[in-house]
């Protein structure tokens, strides 16, 4: 009986560890291994049980009305980089982040968390204007409390040309699902590391960013800089 | 007795098993799509082209002709050009493989066109190049990989040259052809000398003290290299927008051609190979003065960040100090100035003058030499394998007149233009004007360009007459300081002796093919008073000086006031040159650090840190606004102005469509802006990113503005300058017509070009952008292309307005310069442009103007812009500019760059943020209080709220503006709204069924210029798209089927759809085999084939998501009869007996309609309904087994699947129902045991 038991339990084993690969394997393809397409759209990272997604808009950091930032042609600065999704691009909130085409250009969040965790999921959301980018870890930082996050690259493919919106639409990637957290106080900074000149006067490579996500166990609360959007 | 463990016992394994099975057989089934991706006048605009690609093609063409015309020949030593007998060139220099088609920043190419390149335009003209050698500059690790733009030029040395290049050489060596490339890059200006650089001297680079554009080492060591190979041909092209040294290519007689080719666009090359081999001969002419030395024109001293003229070469020297520290001046933006101390004296009009007057101080060869050691080519140098002369002029004021009597009129010449030498060709007949020069008084170069043309194209022998008029007014001088005190200040003529010369170029006669024949006209302005001309020749308007304010007693300069120099006290000292004897064309001096020191108390440094604060108007202030003001009236009737209080109680009168074509002064236009409320008005002035916003409750649509000046978004039309080197009008109306047309292709409204500034300095970041140094030559060539432009219903805005001739600190430099060279020089082109272009849109520059922001520079928008020159339209900001409260802090100076505000800004006439004012900062424009009829704001610092109807008015007044410029554009669509033509639709058919569908947009548009055609994708055989939008045929083969269907209305307004075309088995008869009379029928119509298209809106989410849609279906007879005896019900069943005999087609229609499932919120409803023709035969019953015809097959397609998702479902189906057999065995088995 026992052996019969035995067997049949490891036989109900595989079959939830095949389910359970099947399932997890219906996901967004690119999710998993950091590639995106930058078409992704609306997009939310699945929640598993016992944890709560946190979302936090790039366009609320304290830092963006001290930045001198880029465009184009020209430079952008302040809030006025704060941008409004004319185009309906799937940001989320309505605005995202432009004009940290500078190396050195960073934006932090401080962001409070009642216990230390190191398994949450860092989700960014981002696009690309004027020209296909591919962000490496190097190239574009994203720290946490000081420690950089390394990610597979992200290619953001595509962008259109000839287009009046002239960007792509926002999608999710995700950075690393061992995200470690400390009780307290956690810092997080993303931050142009390059002088990789894209196009006109934008002088190094960087993303638009709308913002970022954080799927954990732990209860995190920040204080989000809201009069930025005037909110 | 044993227990059974429930969990474990068979049964429930069974069970279990079955239910995995069961999930993977649905898993399996489960297919995903994505979700296709989606995305003047009377107000009538056309395109002269049927399609995109059709109108492409024609803008590469015209691209193609402007070079073929802008090209110019500076050298053709014993005329080795045309090449003849020569087949195998080899082209030298690494940049030759990748040269600068075009600029950098707004003037780039965001083009996915494939470049005709150098190589490309050579084998089209029939050469044979050098492979051997193109493939070792292609390879980076052969020759080198070290240019920059802008800085490095990356010439491989002669020494990386390996041998299988050097044996090249003895195949391909019947010319050499050399290709030196230069370009600068936005946001910055060309390195002036490497010492200041701080990149490390690359190996192309040696002597410090070379700048950008001169050959490099490298370069001159190729160039002798291929002179020791004993080329007998060898032409150098000048692949560079900005001029360039080319003293010692001229002198080398080694060197057989030269061509300066500039960034000739993505087909210039086409143009450049059959120059060479003589198919076209070259008609091009400088844009510029090609001086001999850059560091010894007098610009040099006053240019860039003047590290230059450091003493260690590397020391900016353009800033204000803190005199107590001698450091720039700390935690204030903005502290950099640059003083255009050469005056009215740039470009040709100083070398040409210094010439004048040396010819009369030391004769005529001492000013040659002079001339020869100095200049290389003069202002409008051209050669062409032909000659061409003058047989003849004909003026319309007699020589000798005077032109007193005629000051408010124009001269006319006819000059007949003959080819004399032997080769088809055209030429540029240029007009200069003297005016008398008075030994200190007014500053007047010794000739300027008055007006010129172009031949048409002349066979040998053949003669052209073209017509060059002058306004008298025109040639006046801008006394500003009264110079030749006779109590006026303004454009003024002095007595004297007047000459009009018809030359080939700033310094030379225009050939004449007999000596009786004249080319210089003499005349006389009479009497010993100036004639003053105190309006503005087209608008009449009073003109006067804006920039001469004074300081005040106080030492403040006040904020009515503007200056365009250097504050007098306080402040660096800024040295004009002159023409006078006393200090004739003294050289300009670079500022010292000692100069540029301010102590705190200076006026100018106060001046400086409190440029950003403004309160509300004072009375006094000459912009104040008051409620007297918020009217307006047309004699007949008086519009009080308002605005809505909220869009949701408004009535609605007038709309944008009412607006088109409206006249800007017409009283109409108060009554519309009387509608909206002031959060709109808020909105259309503060948000112009590249847009303007819609009005939806208007049905104003949001417009699209954007770069470049040489590039809309595909054609590459290289430089400005290339096309201002043609001289030809023509060629400018044809780059115009095509900016528009491509613009109205992409449906984009508004244009950021032409580019009007000045080649002030050869070294400036965006002289590509730029025409020329000569204004009047800049301003028609932008007049010409303005008015094609906004014939096609695009509106410009003509940049960067004003005095952006340098990219460093471009944002908020000081620039100093006097309003003579101002209006004479700098502002003339965005004159031209305004009243002879007309056009509808400037953009500011970033710089100041004296101390004055130009994004709030009242006297030059507001007074002169449209006070003088009478524009009608709107200003946009360029990047740059961020809103500011304001009462801004002159303590704690934050980093952003903010360095004018929204009062300022729009109080002065600059209409439209470029940068989108950010959500935050739109509270500083204040809000609409109803009950006080005006604007209130609140500071921030809890100050009283402040009235301010100066900042209503001026924002209704900006946001007017916009609007109207949009009323006489494509925004208008032409009245065709397409908008209703998008999304999705799908359509399900049945094979081998004729169907008819129609995709056409709902409703009539207001055009009978419609089509409908496939733009992506393509339709199965058997089925056709109408120009009407109707599909229709009859498939033969099952499957998806998806396409976009393209609605054009007028060509140019499309508008797109996408298309899914479902093509389905026919259905099928079960049952309705060997029927026979009498014997009764159960039969039913099958459903099994139908399409199952389950799709997924939105992505992937982690875990599954299931979903089905369950669908009724009715069944109705559509046309024929079933067989006797048997009916059809609406569920599909055919029952009854037949009652005779006999083939019967009948066909069936089948409608369905789905009930979905609780998650079927991601899903589009699927809703076939289509016909299906049956041929059945009723036997006698006798025993004939009839035969029954059925449908085909049913299909097994599961639906398309896209990604990897579907396919890992599906994987994970046959996983998951192979583990539950598995089971199920083991289950089985061990209860055997």
């Amino acid at each position: 009986m026992k052996k019969k038991s035995l067997v049949l339990m490891l036989l109900l084993a595989l079959v939830a560890a095949v389910s359970l690969f099947a399932f997890a394997g219906c996901g967004n393809g690119e999710e998993g291994d950091g590639e995106g397409t930058g078409n992704g759209g609306e997009g939310s990272t699945s929640v598993p049980e016992g944890m709560t997604e946190y979302l936090f808009e790039a366009e609320w950091s304290p830092d963006i009305e001290f930045l001198a930032g880029f465009d184009y042609s020209g430079t952008i600065s302040g809030l006025d980089m704060i941008q409004k999704d004319y185009f309906e691009k799937g940001a989320s909130n309505d605005y995202y982040v432009t004009g940290l085409y500078g190396e050195g250009l960073s934006l932090s969040y401080t962001i409070e968390s009642d216990k230390a965790v190191d398994d949450a999921k860092l989700v960014l959301r981002l696009s690309a204007e004027y020209m296909d980018i591919t962000l490496t870890s190097s190239i574009y930082t994203v720290a946490v409390n000081g420690t950089p996050v390394d990610y597979r690259n992200i290619k953001l493919t595509d962008v259109p040309v000839s287009d009046r919106a002239n960007l792509l639409d926002f999608a999710d990637f995700v950075l690393t699902e061992t995200l470690s957290l400390k009780e307290g106080e956690n810092v997080i900074t993303l931050t142009t590391t390059n002088s990789n000149p894209m196009m006109g006067t934008m002088y190094a490579t960087a993303p638009l960013v709308d913002c970022f996500k954080i799927t954990t166990s732990a209860k995190l609360t920040w204080d989000p800089c809201m009069t930025n959007t005037g909110q | 007795m044993r227990r059974t463990n429930y969990l474990f016992s068979t049964k429930v394994l069974l069970l279990f098993a079955s239910v995995l099975m069961a999930v993977a057989l649905l898993l399996g089934s489960i297919g995903f799509t994505a979700r296709a991706a989606t995305p003047a006048n009377d107000g009538k605009f056309y395109s002269d082209f049927l399609s995109y690609d059709e109108m492409l093609a024609a803008g590469r063409d015209a691209n193609a002709e402007i070079a073929a015309e802008g090209i110019t020949l500076l050298k053709n030593r014993q005329n080795v050009l045309p090449l003849k007998n020569v087949k195998r060139v080899s082209v030298f220099g690494k940049n030759g493989v990748d040269p600068y088609y075009h600029g950098f920043g707004a003037g780039a190419a965001q083009s996915t066109l494939s470049p005709i390149t150098l190589y490309d335009g050579l084998q089209m003209a029939g050469y044979e190049t050098n492979d051997v050698l193109k493939a070792f500059y292609e390879n980076d690790a052969r020759s080198g990989s070290d240019r920059t733009i802008g800085e490095l030029i990356g010439e491989a040395p002669v020494s990386s040259y390996d041998a299988a290049v050097k044996r090249s050489f003895d195949r391909y060596n019947d010319a050499a052809i050399v290709c030196i490339s230069r370009a600068v890059n936005e946001g910055n200006d060309a390195i002036r000398t490497y010492a200041h650089d701080q990149a490390e001297d690359p190996e192309s680079v040696i002597e410090k003290d070379r700048h950008y554009l001169e050959l490099s080492k490298n370069e001159e060591d190729m160039i002798e290299y291929i002179k020791a190979l004993g080329f007998d041909k060898i032409i150098v092209l000048i692949n560079s927008a900005n001029a360039f040294e080319v003293a010692p290519l001229m002198a080398d007689d080694a060197i057989d051609g030269l061509l300066w080719i500039s960034s000739p666009g993505y087909d210039g090359f086409r143009a450049l190979g059959e120059i060479l081999n003589g198919t076209i001969n070259p008609s091009g002419h400088l844009v510029d003065t090609w001086y001999s030395d850059f560091t010894k024109d007098p610009t040099w001293f006053n240019f860039g960040d003047n590290s230059q003229t450091s003493p260690d070469g590397k020391t900016p020297n353009y800033q204000y100090r803190d005199a107590a520290t001698g450091e720039p001046l700390a935690g204030v933006q903005f502290k950099e100035f640059v003083q255009y101390e050469e005056g009215i004296y740039v470009d040709y009009r100083y070398y040409e003058t210094v010439y004048a007057d040396m010819v009369a101080s030391d004769g005529k060869e001492a000013a040659d030499a002079w001339y020869a050691e100095n200049v290389v080519f003069p202002f409008g140098y051209g050669m062409s394998y032909s000659d061409f002369a003058v047989t003849d002029v004909q003026t319309s004021i007699a020589a000798g007149s005077d032109l007193r009597a005629h000051k408010d009129g124009k001269i006319v010449f006819e000059v007949t233009v003959e080819n004399t030498g032997s080769v088809a060709g055209k030429d540029v007949v240029q007009l200069y004007y003297h005016a008398p020069y008075i030994d200190g008084e007014i500053e007047k170069a010794e000739e300027v360009l008055g007006a010129f043309a172009k031949t048409d194209m002349l066979a040998p022998g053949e003669s052209d007459t073209v017509t060059l008029e002058v306004y008298i007014q025109d040639m006046a001088s801008y006394d500003f300081e009264d110079k030749n005190g006779n109590g006026t200040k303004g454009y003024e003529l002095d007595p004297g002796d007047y000459r009009f010369s018809v030359r080939s170029d700033a310094h030379t006669a225009f050939a004449v093919k007999e000596e009786s024949v004249a080319v210089t006209y003499e005349y006389t302005v009479s009497g010993s008073d100036a004639i003053y001309y105190p309006n503005d020749r087209i608008t009449g308007s009073k003109v006067e000086n804006r920039f001469d304010s004074t300081q005040e007693a106080d030492g403040t300069f006040g904020l009515n006031n503007y200056n365009s120099l250097p504050d007098p006290v306080g402040s660096v000292g800024m040295t004009r040159m002159t023409r006078a004897s006393s200090a004739h064309f003294v050289m300009p001096q670079a500022p010292t650090v000692e100069e540029a020191s301010l102590e705190k108390t200076d006026s100018l440094y106060q001046k400086i840190v409190d440029a950003f604060y403004i309160g509300d108007l004072a009375e006094g202030d000459f912009r104040y606004k008051d409620k007297d003001d918020a009217k307006a009236t047309d004699g007949s009737t008086t519009v009080q102005f308002t605005q809505a209080a909220s869009a949701a109680d408004r009535e609605i009168e007038l709309t944008f469509p009412d607006m088109i074509g409206v006249e800007s002064d017409d009283i109409k236009w108060e009554k519309f802006m009387n509608q909206l409320t002031y959060d709109e008005l808020v909105q259309v002035v503060s948000q112009g990113r590249k847009m303007v916003v819609a009005l939806p409750d208007f049905e104003m649509p949001s417009a699209w503005l954007d770069n470049g000046p040489t590039c809309v978004a595909q054609v590459d039309y290289g430089s400005g300058n290339l096309l201002a080197a043609t001289w030809n009008i023509d060629m400018a109306e044809l780059m115009g017509s095509m900016v528009g047309e491509e613009s109205l292709w992409i449906g984009r409204h508004g244009w950021y070009g032409p580019s009007v500034n000045i080649h002030r300095s050869a070294f400036g970041g965006r002289n590509n952008e730029y025409f020329s140094a000569d204004p009047y030559l800049s301003g028609t060539m932008a007049a010409y292309q303005i008015a094609k432009v906004q014939e096609k219903g695009v509106y410009v805005m003509a940049k960067h307005f004003a005095l952006n001739e340098q990219e460093t600190a471009r944002s908020g430099i000081a620039t100093y310069v006097d309003e003579q060279t101002m209006r004479e020089i700098y502002l003339k082109p965005f004159q031209m442009a305004v009243q002879q272009g007309k056009a509808l849109g400037i953009m500011s520059a970033m710089n100041k103007i004296g101390d004055t922001s130009s994004y709030a520079c009242y006297a030059l928008d507001m007074l002169i812009l449209r006070g003088e020159w009478g524009f009608n339209g709107f200003i946009v900001t360029d990047s740059g500019p961020t809103a500011t409260p304001p009462t801004p802090t002159t303590e704690a100076w934050p980093v952003a760059a903010t360095f004018v505000n929204i009062w300022q800004q729009n109080i002065s006439g600059n209409d439209l943020s470029l940068i989108n004012t950010s959500a935050a900062n739109l509270k500083y424009y204040g809000e609409w209080d109803d009950v006080e009829q005006t604007v209130v704001y609140t500071p921030e610092d809890g100050g009283a709220p402040v009235e301010t109807t100066s900042l209503w008015l001026a924002v209704r007044e900006s946001a007017k503006r916009i609007i109207f410029a949009n009323a006489q554009s494509c925004l208008s669509m032409n009245g065709v709204d397409t908008s209703t033509f998008s999304g999705e639709k799908e359509i399900t058919v049945g094979k081998d069924v004729e169907f008819y569908e129609t995709v056409a947009i709902e409703g009539d548009l207001a055009t009978d210029d419609i089509r409908y055609y496939i733009s992506e994708g393509s339709l199965p055989e058997g089925v056709t798209l109408g120009s009407d939008g109707q599909i229709s045929g009859i498939a033969t083969d099952v499957g998806r089927y998806e396409f976009t269907v393209t609605l054009q209305a007028d060509s140019w307004n499309q508008a797109s759809k996408d298309v899914v075309l479902n093509v389905v088995t026919s259905s099928e008869l079960t049952g309705m085999d060997g029927l026979a009379v009498g014997t009764a029928v159960n039969a039913a119509v099958g459903t099994d084939f139908i399409y199952k298209d389950y799709r997924r809106i939105g992505p992937i989410k982690a875990g599954i998501q299931l979903w089905w849609i369950t669908l009724d279906y009715s069944f109705e007879l559509y046309d024929g009869a079933l067989p006797d005896g048997l009916s059809l019900s609406s569920d599909g069943k055919i029952t009854g007996t037949p009652t005779a005999a006999g083939t019967y087609e009948f066909t069936i229609n089948i409608a369905a309609t789905e009930e979905a499932s609780a998650l079927q919120q991601y899903n589009t409803p699927v809703t076939p309904d289509y016909l299906t023709t049956f041929t059945v035969t009723v036997g006698d019953g006798t025993g004939t087994a009839p035969g029954g015809e059925e449908g085909t097959e049913p299909g097994t397609d599961a639906g398309t699947q896209a990604g990897g998702a579907p396919l890992a479902l599906g994987i994970a189906g046959i996983a998951v129902g192979s583990v539950g057999l598995i089971v199920a065995l083991v289950a089985v088995v061990l209860k055997r045991k």
